[in-house]
């Protein structure tokens, strides 16, 4: 079976989600400049300084997909929002929208998008809406305070009693908008600097994970980061044990090395597979890290079908594409 | 005493001190002296304001007989670190002006840290000729900086310049006159983190928000590195400074491969993104950039060893460090003798190092000794 854990979906206009608000939140999102903005969400997510770019809807599987995660990415923008009140009217109207239009319950499947502003309203929407079979997992956008605050706990123990992965993308406002996530160093000004330096987004969510003892905490918690890229895995993995070696003692509750914990409860997607294509045989050959990385298209922005992936990696893309591990396993049948 | 044959080791990061303020005072004017007389200065990395260390973060071996702070006394790190593993040059990078990325008085700045470079060429530099000095400045005030830059060249035993960072990363313009004075004097620039990483406004941060503990910094401040090197590349800094070296100090070197390597493809992709780039951004880091080998990371097999290793033009990239007296100075003997591959160890000990500082990195015994290795292989 082949999963797509990285597929987009986005709404082409804004109105279309009044339907599942109340009629206070549609007159307050009923402004000319919100509607409007949908191509700029779009946008946003490609990084880009261009705006105007198309507005790619849709969610069916690629060509030889079994199942696709579908990820509505307008949701995630919320990280750089000002109004996180009005955020949770608006990523609740995209769940609603995601149950009835971009998920089937059978190959479309979507992640529940929830706000890190409000761990216990996310935790409540993650129960009311987990039994739904349109969705698979909780998509988490990253706010400024790492994911390894005790405050996420309540989400995170919402996750794992629902058998849920968190999925974590990026929604490129990140190191651009005031009140989402930094970047490293300073103000990066192109839209080319961001998306070199967005993996370490990623590996400072997986250090905060690590370091904090939210993955010890939780062991059944699954966290797939995804857009991030790959190729810096072993360097993470590395560096997390090393200063766990000269540390421990200042986390005791970090029992094992990190990079076991990582090699057990998170997993990377593929995009841009190509960024690993020369080095995978040196770095993930007969590494663990190779068991953490499963497909994802990034489709339908820029993406990798599984034939770009057998392109880059020869025998191994196999593996890759056939690793399902991440969804709950009456999903994929794995185990059955 | 190294015999022929030893390969000669250029250590680039080795922390001196001076014992006590009074010891500057001397290299001040007289206002100055009462300024800080008056108000102290603060001084050293400051990340232990947010992020207290375990222990200590120095080792408690490298405290001198004598007394004083790790670091202070000259022959006690010459007795215990330079003689011992033959050390032919060691990069002195004074780390008491660490301090200022955190001061806002531009002018004490300047004054305090011309003071250090005066104090540590006349007490250490000219003391032995295996000292050698990057002269410290700031981007408090480039001109004052490339003033500073200016005033030392030419002295022996004064190889490089070290470059704090504040807010600003490297690419931006206003770097431009210290990378200018770095060209014309042939001094490269050696950024090593100042422990002020992540810890205030006025410097730069770590990816995705604030590490709680010291540990977890640690892993990721690693960033801090790429993203000067990203932000280097996208400005245009190594168009208009084809002759400038930058040396990595202390930032890891096991995430520069694939970084670059997603950087060549974003370019490949969409080169007018970034339209100072004129070439894959590998070559630009190939061509002006290397990386010290502290901390080493610390692989688990063979195979991961090869991996760490194995990106394209690494072996020209790397310059052995210590990062003696510090709680996690990668021991030579140690680092040297069984986890650097050896076919790349002379470059890694001392080629790379002269061949970015020039043969002034080399003085006296550190020179003869090699020569006496250059014959012997000869």
């Amino acid at each position: 079976m082949i999963v797509d854990y990285d597929r987009h979906v986005a709404v082409s206009d804004y109105a279309d989600l009044f339907a599942h608000m109340s009629q206070s939140w549609r007159k307050h999102f009923e402004r000319d400049e919100f509607v409007g903005s949908v191509r700029d969400a779009a946008a946003h997510i490609r990084m880009t300084d261009r705006f105007g770019d198309d507005v790619l809807e849709g969610s069916a599987p690629g060509p030889g997909i079994d199942l696709s995660l579908a990820l509505p990415h307008q949701g995630l923008t919320i990280n750089g929002w000002a109004d996180q009140v009005a955020a949770k009217a608006f990523i609740e109207a995209l769940n609603s929208h995601s149950e009835q239009v971009w998920a089937d319950g059978r190959a479309r499947r979507a992640a529940i998008l929830v706000t890190p502003h409000d761990p216990a309203w996310s935790a409540r929407v993650i129960r009311e809406r987990a039994a739904a079979p349109q969705f698979a997992a909780v998509a988490l956008p990253l706010s400024a305070t790492l994911m390894g605050a005790e405050l996420f706990d309540p989400i995170y123990a919402a996750a794992v009693e629902c058998g849920l992965p968190l999925v974590v993308h990026f929604s490129g406002v990140e190191g651009r908008y005031l009140g989402a996530p930094p970047l490293s160093g300073g103000v990066h000004r192109t839209a080319f600097a961001r998306a070199a330096l967005m993996p370490q987004l990623a590996e400072s969510q997986i250090a905060s994970l690590c370091f904090s003892g939210a993955l010890a905490k939780h062991p059944t918690l699954r966290v797939l980061f995804s857009g991030f890229g790959l190729a810096w895995l072993p360097s993470l993995a590395w560096r997390l044990d090393r200063e766990w070696r000269t540390f421990r003692h200042d986390v005791p509750w970090v029992v094992r090395p990190p990079s076991e914990y990582v090699f057990e409860q998170v997993w990377l997607s593929t995009w841009p597979i190509r960024e690993a294509e020369a080095d995978w045989e040196t770095l993930f050959a007969g590494n663990k890290a190779q068991t953490r990385i499963v497909y994802g298209s990034h489709d339908p922005i820029d993406g990798d079908t599984p034939a770009d992936l057998r392109a880059a990696l020869g025998h191994a893309a196999d593996r890759v594409l056939g690793r399902a591990d991440v969804l709950p396993a009456a999903m994929t049948g794995a185990g059955a | 005493m190294p015999t022929a044959g030893t390969i000669p080791i250029v250590d680039c990061d080795v922390h001196p001190m001076y014992g006590r303020f009074e010891e500057l005072v001397p290299y001040m004017s007289s206002s100055w002296r009462r300024h800080f007389a008056d108000r102290g200065a603060r001084t050293y990395a400051r990340a232990r304001d947010r992020y207290s260390h375990p222990n200590k973060t120095y080792r408690v071996d490298a405290l001198p007989d004598r007394g004083g702070a790790a670091g202070s006394d000259r022959d006690f790190t010459l007795a215990t670190h330079v003689q011992p593993f033959g050390i032919a040059s060691a990069l002195l990078l004074p780390q008491q002006p660490y301090g200022v990325t955190a001061w806002g008085d531009s002018a004490a700045a300047y004054a305090f840290l011309a003071a250090n470079n005066d104090y540590f060429r006349d007490v250490w530099v000219n003391y032995d000729d295996r000292f050698t000095l990057a002269v410290t400045i700031s981007p408090h005030d480039p001109a004052a900086a490339a003033r500073e830059v200016r005033r030392h060249a030419g002295q022996p035993g004064i190889v490089g310049i070290q470059l704090l960072l504040m807010d600003k990363m490297m690419g931006d313009a206003s770097f431009d006159p210290i990378y200018e004075a770095s060209c014309e004097t042939g001094l490269p620039v050696a950024v090593h983190q100042s422990g002020s990483e992540g810890c205030y406004y006025t410097s730069q941060a770590v990816a995705g928000g604030v590490p709680r503990s010291y540990g977890e910094r640690h892993v990721v401040l690693t960033q801090v590195g790429g993203a000067n090197l990203v932000d280097m590349i996208v400005n245009g800094t190594f168009e208009r400074f084809p002759g400038l070296q930058v040396v990595m100090v202390e930032w890891g070197f096991s995430w520069v491969g694939p970084l670059l390597s997603r950087m060549d493809l974003l370019w490949e992709r969409d080169p007018a993104a970034a339209p100072l780039v004129r070439k894959p951004p590998s070559e630009y880091v190939h061509e002006h950039v290397t990386f010290t080998t502290q901390p080493l990371d610390e692989v688990e097999s063979r195979r991961e060893r090869a991996a760490l290793f194995a990106p394209d033009g690494l072996s020209d990239m790397l310059l052995f460090s210590s990062d003696y007296p510090h709680y996690d100075t990668d021991d030579p003997g140690f680092v040297l003798g069984s986890r650097i591959p050896a076919e790349i160890k002379e470059a890694v000990c001392y080629r790379n190092a002269v061949r970015v500082f020039g043969p002034r990195m080399l003085r006296g015994a550190g020179a003869a000794s090699a020569s006496a290795h250059e014959g012997v292989q000869a």
